[in-house]
């Protein structure tokens, strides 16, 4: 704590990660669209479509930050602002969205993900300027830069 | 890591809650995409006052 308090960089980044769990619920409501929102037909399938869509955000996002925002650590400061943005509009939107209708649109959306966008840039900076500390404190392991 | 996993664990224990209590899915989505806003907001007021020094 003492740490924490002595160095407001660190615990803004810890507090930023911790914030981003507010809308962690949203992981819930993935399997409730896909069961009960949008209608696929089949059981389940839906859900399992949305998550899949999750994790290939999750597979772009780094990569679009990369050749969108660039590497330093200016960029990638902002970046990690900008993230929960991005992410926040997609599901918005799904919820607004009054057709029942699954579609391409409402898995892109949830392919919302671009929701690595902003991790990228915590991850590297804090890896780069919090130290050990912080990724171990926010539990990430210090992942590097991926290209 | 203790930090985030509890503010996940009310965040997913209230959207059950109010799934359970009859709120419309699309609804609640739509309350938690807002809430999403609020670490970007603070961190983006943050990192101009910081990357300004």
């Amino acid at each position: 704590m003492r740490y924490l308090i002595g160095h407001g960089h660190v615990s803004a980044l810890i507090l930023v990660k911790s914030g981003w769990a507010l809308s962690g619920g949203l992981m819930v409501m993935l399997a409730i669209f896909g069961e009960q929102v949008f209608h696929l037909g089949g059981q389940g399938g839906g859900s399992g479509i949305l998550y899949s869509m999750r994790g290939i955000g999750a597979a772009i996002g780094p990569i679009l930050a990369w050749r969108l925002l660039g590497e330093s650590d200016r960029e990638m400061y902002r970046s990690i602002g900008l993230g929960p943005g991005l992410f926040c509009d997609l599901p918005l939107l799904s919820g607004l969205q009054s057709s029942p209708d699954f579609g391409l649109g409402s898995s892109v959306r949830y392919a919302g993900s671009l929701r690595r966008f902003g991790s990228v840039g915590f991850q590297h900076y804090s890896a780069a300027k919090g130290g050990g500390r912080t990724a171990t404190g926010a539990g990430f392991s210090p992942l590097k830069w991926p290209c | 890591m203790a930090l985030l996993t509890l503010v996940l664990s009310i965040s997913i224990y209230l959207t059950g809650a109010a799934l359970n209590y009859g709120w419309d899915p699309r609804d609640i989505t739509v309350v938690l995409a807002l809430i999403f806003l609020l670490p970007g907001a603070v961190w983006t007021i943050h990192a101009k006052r910081r990357l300004r020094r």
